[in-house]
């Protein structure tokens, strides 16, 4: 059994239509105009113990409602979510002791007060014995760098103090499983850095399941071994990040740096994409034609001075997904 | 090639303009219809609630210091009626603006921002009379009794007061909130004012039934001239021949209100021009 | 069982500890309340005072026992301030996406939403209400019973419990409707002006109503009726302030079921 099963998820809502103008307005009043929206449509997924997954999506996907669902806020129209067997909606109590989330945008951390003192109350609630607290405050010390500002009101915390703050507050009473919802937004490279390191890390110390939703590319990179790409309510890919890559964007970009200008380069399994005076950037298949090849082919024939293998973007990559068509 | 509008169009187009003007008004009002009906509820509990214990107070009594029962029902559903004309944003506002600073941009535009601020309260006054006095007006007409004023000379004289009043109340709430120049965290000074006028304004106890002794130095503070004033002349208590000197008083009251204010407000003018905000 | 109401009280009392540090951080609140809320209900109590002293007795109802009725409704009032206060930003709460939060932890939902915020500027109400209220008992010279001080203690604590009852249904409306904020201060002045006056000075049909559909007439009017001996117009078997916290504790559950079903209205419609 999977540690976590989503299974024909569904969910709708009941959004009522306003219209335009005053006799809109009015008849809104007595008549409001109702229709149903899927919100997700009929999703299935399993996820192991100790994987970092990656939730990627278009705004409007389905993606928070998803994560929502798997915690317990919401409820489902039909299908399952089941963490460990149990239902989080139905048993919330049991469950949710061994859950930590973090919403990027907004903090469970009380607003004028010392960090210190949500950790207590958190401490209270989530019944933390003092042992296992000192253990946690060291262990998000190591990884977080917590003592530093731990004393200091959340209010006068940067954005990147406040999301180290939430992380540790999510993962105080030891949680097997952590929902992260764009836990990078906002924040400046160095910050960035220090919140995936930390992700990484108790990935690695304590086993920690972790379901990220993003829309930075670069947590999908670092992080993600895993990717599960939501649009329109519907998982369009599920799978390890680098065969999706594969698949996807299959080719790689060969840049050579010539001796003397040239005009029309030209190879019958590349494609030229892009030209500078001295500079050619190639487009080419890999699963048609090697690096290797296609680099003795062209200096054979041109008087290369340099080259560099480029890898595809991810960006190009997600983009792609997003447009295709979704096949209900 | 020249366009001419002639008067007919011109007057074709700002009818439409108010027209729309109307529409977006009355959209607003749908959507806020919950806020504005719970805002009507709790004026008429209050109301109700205050006639029915008059009523109580006046079993069996036909006057006491000479007002009957039906002039006491008057004092008190106007007084509601004053209430909802009065609501006054500047203290909102002007503190808004302070504590955030923006202030400072305030004070070099060319018109004077105190105008502005009093002319936003006077179109919202106005706008109260539709959304708030009007409603309150007919309830009361049909279910406990029309406030007919003492008589129509009463009635213009009682508007003119009234008109005063909202300027002292409205100085009253500015000079408060200039406070906020010097004292940053003013906390909620307005509802302590609000309860200095609500205990001696005679908007809820008419003041004519404090002791003499009070009576005396109630009169020589500008609360009572807010309510007891305007209503007393209405339902007849103080008769137009004497409503002369409280009207007196009432003016005297503005010109020495403005007259801080003006000075007030310079001096803070000066304290944010020199400080910087 | 001895755990769950040990873990119980000291979550609550944490949170108790942090709402006072919280408030402390604005004295401006505090001491502009300190002033502005006695003015408030001294304005009250002495529009009764002067009516009574000007005219006759209202209803019937002499000034001391007026200002009974006045006292021991007005306790009731201050402590729902202290407690419950927090139904009034249920529809806050709604729109801010604060029950989610509550709703990932492992501890009732309402449980949390109760001991979230205690209001301490509600002292001052309380602070009033007991100096009225003993003012009024000396006026009456109310004999200082053991009898009389538990029924006292009963009524207060059903007042407070009917009260903050009434609150929670009312504004849980918000779960369904996402508006329910200015419902409070309309509630808080219909309670107001019926708790501080005896019932007898309205109509039948207003006194029916609070009676049997929103039982507000328990909290202070029918206790001092009966205290005072004085004729209530409905009359009822056995004492009547016995009825008070009987009806406060069945009107509380009734606030949690409602509450709990605006919750799962909640979790099946989203924010």
């Amino acid at each position: 059994m999977a540690f976590l099963e989503v299974e024909n998820l569904v969910k709708e809502f009941i959004v009522t239509k306003k219209k335009e103008g005053l006799r809109g307005a009015v008849s809104s009043l007595f008549h409001p105009e109702k229709f149903k929206v899927r919100a997700v449509d009929d999703i299935s997924f399993n996820i192991e113990q100790g994987e970092i997954v990656g939730f990627i999506g278009p705004n409007g996907a389905g993606k928070s409602t998803t994560v929502k669902m798997m915690t317990g806020i919401l409820h489902p129209t039909m299908g399952s979510v089941k963490i460990n067997g149990i239902s989080p909606h139905k048993n919330r109590k049991a469950i949710v002791g061994k859950l930590g989330v973090v919403f990027g945008q907004r903090t469970q951390l009380y607003w004028d007060l010392r960090l210190g003192e949500t950790f207590e109350l958190l401490k209270r609630i989530y019944r933390i014995d003092d042992k296992m607290y000192k253990d946690n405050i060291k262990m998000l010390d190591e990884v977080l760098n917590i003592t530093e500002i731990i004393d200091t009101p959340v209010r006068q915390l940067s954005l990147g103090q406040r999301m180290r703050g939430d992380l540790a507050a999510a993962m105080l009473h030891s949680p097997t499983m952590l929902f992260l919802d764009e836990p990078t937004i906002g924040l400046d490279i160095e910050a960035k850095h220090s919140i995936r390191n930390f992700i990484k890390q108790i990935n690695e110390r304590c086993g920690t399941t972790v379901i990220l939703t993003t829309h930075d590319l670069g947590d999908v990179e670092q992080l993600c071994k895993r990717l599960i790409v939501i649009n329109h309510g519907k998982i369009v890919e599920d799978g390890p990040l680098n065969s999706i890559i594969e698949r996807m964007a299959p080719h790689r970009y060969l840049v050579v740096e010539l001796a003397s200008p040239h005009q029309n380069l030209f190879h019958p399994y590349a494609e030229v994409v892009k030209t500078e005076t001295l500079r050619v950037w190639f487009k080419f298949d890999k699963s048609r034609i090697a690096a290797t090849e296609l680099i003795s082919d062209l200096s054979k024939t041109y008087p290369i001075r340099d080259v560099s293998v480029k890898e595809p973007d991810i960006e190009d990559m997600i983009r792609e997904i997003y447009k295709k068509p979704v096949i209900s | 090639m020249q366009v001419e509008f002639n008067n007919e169009a011109k007057g074709y187009v700002v009818m439409r303009a108010y027209c729309y003007l109307a529409k977006m008004k009355l959209l607003v009002f749908l959507s806020y219809r919950f806020e504005v009906f719970t805002s009507l509820g709790t004026n008429l509990i209050v109301v109700l609630a205050n006639i029915y214990l008059w009523k109580a107070a006046y079993k069996g009594i036909d006057s006491v210091a000479g007002v009957r029962e039906t002039q006491m029902l008057t004092y008190t559903i106007m007084s509601t009626l004053l209430a909802s004309f009065f609501s006054v944003n500047i203290e909102h506002e002007l503190q808004e603006r302070i504590t955030h600073g923006d202030i400072a941009i305030d004070f070099f535009r060319p018109i004077s921002i105190l105008l502005k601020y009093l002319a936003e309260d006077i179109g919202i006054a106005i706008s109260s009379v539709l959304s708030k006095l009007l409603p309150l007006l007919v309830i009361m007409t049909v279910f406990v009794q029309p406030p007919v004023p003492d008589s129509p000379m009463a009635f213009v004289l009682f508007l003119l007061s009234a008109v005063f009043s909202f300027l002292i109340l409205w100085l009253i709430s500015a000079l408060i909130s200039l406070l906020c120049f010097w004292v940053l965290q003013l906390g909620e000074m307005k509802t302590v004012k609000d309860g200095i006028v609500l205990l001696l304004s005679g908007k809820i106890i008419p003041l004519w039934l404090f002791p003499k002794k009070i009576q005396r130095i109630i009169e020589f503070l500008p609360f009572q001239y807010v309510y007891q004033t305007p209503l007393s002349i209405y339902i007849g208590k103080v008769q137009p021949e004497q409503a002369a000197v409280p009207m007196l008083i009432q003016f005297v009251w503005i010109f020495l209100f403005t007259v801080l204010l003006s000075f007030g407000w310079s001096r803070a003018r000066k304290r944010v021009l020199v400080q910087g905000g | 069982m001895l755990e769950n109401i040990k873990y119980y009280t000291s979550v609550a009392l944490y949170y108790f500890k942090l709402s006072l540090q919280k408030q402390f951080e604005y004295p401006a609140m505090i001491i502009s309340c300190v002033f502005m809320i006695p003015m408030m209900y001294g304005t009250g109590i002495l529009l009764l005072y002067f009516m009574v002293h000007n005219f006759q007795p209202l209803g019937g109802w002499s000034f001391p026992q007026l200002a009974f009725l006045f006292g021991i409704g007005y306790l009731s009032h201050g402590l729902m301030m202290v407690f419950s206060v927090q139904n009034w930003w249920i529809e806050s709460y709604v729109l801010r996406g604060e029950f989610d939060r509550m709703l990932l932890r492992p501890i009732s939902v309402f449980f949390q939403f109760t001991v979230t915020y205690i209001n301490f500027i509600g002292l001052v109400d309380v602070m009033v209400g007991l100096t009225i209220f003993l003012y009024s008992c000396k006026l009456i010279n109310f004999v200082w019973s053991l009898h009389n001080i538990i029924t006292i203690a009963l009524v207060i604590i059903g007042g407070v419990l009917i009260r903050s009852s009434i609150f929670t249904i009312f504004c849980s409306v918000a779960f369904w409707t996402k508006r329910s904020e200015s419902l409070f201060l309309l509630l808080n002045d219909m309670m107001e002006r019926t708790t501080q006056y005896p019932m007898t000075i309205y109509p039948y049909f207003v006194q029916f109503i609070l009676t049997f559909i929103v039982p507000i007439a328990f909290i202070s009017f029918y206790p001092a009726c009966e205290i005072l001996g004085k004729d209530g117009r409905i009359v009822f078997p056995l004492g009547i302030s016995v009825y008070t916290p009987i009806i406060g504790i069945v009107m509380f559950i009734l606030a949690i079921m409602f509450f709990n079903l605006g919750l799962k209205k909640y979790e099946s419609a989203g924010s």
